[in-house]
């Protein structure tokens, strides 16, 4: 079932809109704050937005005029939209069985048929053999999955998972969300996130959220490779510069830098161009480098700071990923006068405006 | 995981070294122990307890016994049918005039019983805001079982009311509104969802309020009086018997302390299990 969702809500700085086609996971990326889960909650009849509209397929659920009177406004209980939160939020006087029924027993099937239903979802998750376990004896990773079969026993319109990974460890996370990439295909359903892998791994389109707004949206295979706004690519972990396209494989930076790399065949020289590459892809040096990169940029160092396995070596807005044996050995600190290099090759160019 | 206090009140801890306190306050503590024991030590050593089982059963004795378990379960339950829709009401709704209602919700705490008694006799008794209406009906509240019922309500009330208000704040709204988003009504909400979780703040709250109904005396004696069978419940009956026959007031207390030591450890063990 298709969505369409406009909602504000001044108090949170949210004002955004949300267009997903049936059968679509869209992945909500923004950091902590921007507004994200404050649509979840307008969609899942939680909040009163202070204007908005949205309609699930046929159904209008909320329609809130700009003068804050709400014309329209379905109940949580008869949305069919169910809600999957950070925090499992499995009831505690209940059993892993008794919570997946819940959903089924409130819309008034008999206990048995109820059950039935709970047990097939609890075998979609791969959590079939806890369904005797009281609630509280679980795992977070177990939990999650309880929850998130207690969410598909309901047979939802629209599913809304609020950041479900993001209190799991690593490896626990790597599970479920291979679960969750299992359960979601075909739904219609949103993933609120501020991992790149959920959006990559769980979404078909995303919509990132910056301040309360959408910035930037559009199916994963296009936004993810080739981000449009600043703000995106450095959410994606990517270096990105905008200028303008100075002959067909290269850009010229609104400071001056002239960047080289392999240019969308659509690029043409004049136009305004966005060039990205990885942190990863950066190397960093003392002396100006001599001989294959083409692309050098110098400056002080303004940061150093740890980021996995390597260090994060900023320079202005340009970040490169070095190993800590290289920081050593060029015993970089902060302040100092680099030089840094990226091949052409690790660079894509393509035009500014999408289409 | 919501945070859940651990379930350790039967195993010990392992004793925190933590600050240490200061040893002065050894002093004013053990004098507080003192003083808190002292009065039942007392009473212990007057007991007749050769005498006991005819002091406690005597004719008057079972009938205040009675009575006064039965208008406290009675007042018990009124509480539990007013008293939950209130703190919900309290502590999920927003009105105006709120913290008004709060207020008055908390009063009885705080009024001396006697003027409870005495605010009641104004509005039930047959010269009071309802005497008439009331009587129309052909009821008169006044000196009569009902009457100890409501005094025993009105002083009571107030325990189960702040207990759940306290709790169902702890709790919050988040299951709630998961078994919304489940396709719960509100109905459905409250009695799978909310009253379960709430069961053991409920279960405490409903044993503090009827301690404080059977333990009603002021309000009972002003609004209901002192009628044998009809309204003398058993603290009434201990205030008479010291006049005549010291022992059985005794022997009487020692029974609402033996109930009053049972409610405490009732409501020890009703706390909650999440």
């Amino acid at each position: 079932m298709s969505l369409h969702l406009r909602a504000a809500v001044a108090e949170r700085g949210v004002d955004l809109e949300l267009v997903l086609p049936a059968g679509r996971t869209l992945a909500l990326l923004g950091p902590n704050g921007s507004g994200k889960s404050t649509a979840l909650a307008v969609l899942a009849g939680l909040l009163v937005p202070d204007a908005g509209e949205a309609v699930l397929g046929e159904r209008t659920l909320l329609r809130v005029e700009a003068g804050g009177a709400v014309r329209q406004w379905v109940p949580a209980h008869r949305r069919r939209v169910a809600l999957l939160a950070q925090d499992p939020l499995l009831f505690p006087h209940l059993d892993v069985l008794g919570n997946v029924a819940f959903g089924p027993r409130s819309a008034g099937r008999p206990r048995r048929e109820a059950e039935a239903v709970a047990r097939r979802c609890l075998a979609v998750v791969d959590a079939a053999d806890l369904a005797g376990r009281p609630a509280r004896a679980l795992s977070g990773g177990q939990a999650q999955r309880v929850a998130l079969a207690r969410a598909l026993a309901t047979d939802p319109d629209l599913l809304l998972l609020d950041e479900p990974l993001a209190s799991l460890d690593v490896e626990v996370a790597g599970a479920v969300r291979q679960t969750l990439g299992a359960v979601l295909a075909g739904r219609t359903a949103i993933v609120v996130t501020h991992d790149v892998l959920d959006v990559a791994l769980l979404a078909d389109e995303v919509a990132v959220v910056q301040d309360g707004r959408v910035v930037e949206a559009g199916p994963v295979a296009e936004v993810l490779p080739a981000p449009r706004s600043p703000f995106a690519a450095s959410l994606f972990g990517l270096n990105m510069g905008t200028g303008t396209a100075v002959a067909s494989d290269a850009l010229r930076t609104g400071q001056g830098w002239v960047v080289h790399g392999q240019a969308d065949p659509a690029l043409v020289p004049g136009q305004s161009a966005i060039a990205v590459f990885r942190p990863a892809a950066v190397s960093v040096h003392r002396q100006l480098p001599s001989g294959s990169p083409r692309n050098v940029l110098s400056g002080p160092i303004s940061a150093l700071e740890p980021q996995g396995h390597l260090v994060r070596v900023r320079v202005g807005e340009v970040r490169a990923d070095i190993t800590p044996a290289a920081v050593a050995e060029l015993a970089l600190r902060v302040g100092d006068p680099v030089h840094l290099a990226v091949k052409a090759a690790e660079v894509a160019l393509y035009p500014a405006a999408r289409g | 995981m919501p945070a859940s206090p651990p379930r350790s009140r039967r195993r010990r801890t392992p004793a925190s070294t933590g600050v240490g306190l200061p040893r002065w306050l050894l002093l004013p503590a053990g004098v507080a122990v003192l003083f808190l024991a002292l009065p039942l030590v007392g009473m212990l050593t007057r007991v007749a307890w050769a005498d006991l089982p005819a002091l406690v059963w005597s004719q008057s004795s079972r009938a205040a016994l009675a009575l006064s378990l039965r208008t406290s379960l009675v007042a018990t339950l009124l509480c539990l049918v007013l008293g939950v829709p209130l703190a919900m009401l309290l502590a999920r709704a927003q009105f105006r005039g709120q913290s008004l209602v709060r207020a008055l919700a908390l009063l009885p705490l705080v009024l001396p019983p006697v003027v409870a008694g005495i605010a009641l006799l104004q509005a039930f008794g047959r010269r009071g805001l309802l005497g008439q209406t009331l009587e129309v009906a052909g009821l008169q509240v006044a000196f009569s079982t009902t009457a100890v019922v409501l005094a025993q309500t009105f002083v009571a009330m107030p325990f189960l009311v702040i207990s759940l208000e306290g709790a169902l704040r702890t709790v919050g709204q988040r299951y709630d509104e998961v078994a919304a988003t489940l396709g719960a009504g509100p109905t459905t909400v409250l009695r799978r969802v909310t009253l379960p979780l709430l069961a053991p703040a409920l279960a405490s709250g409903l044993v503090l309020s009827f301690a404080r109904a059977l333990g009603e005396f002021g309000a009972t004696i002003t609004f209901a009086g002192s009628l044998q069978g009809v309204t003398r419940t058993l603290p009434l009956e201990v205030y008479l018997q010291r006049e005549t026959d010291p022992d059985a007031a005794v022997a009487l207390s020692l029974v609402l302390v033996v109930v009053s030591v049972l409610v405490i450890a009732v409501s020890r063990r009703a706390r909650s299990p999440w």
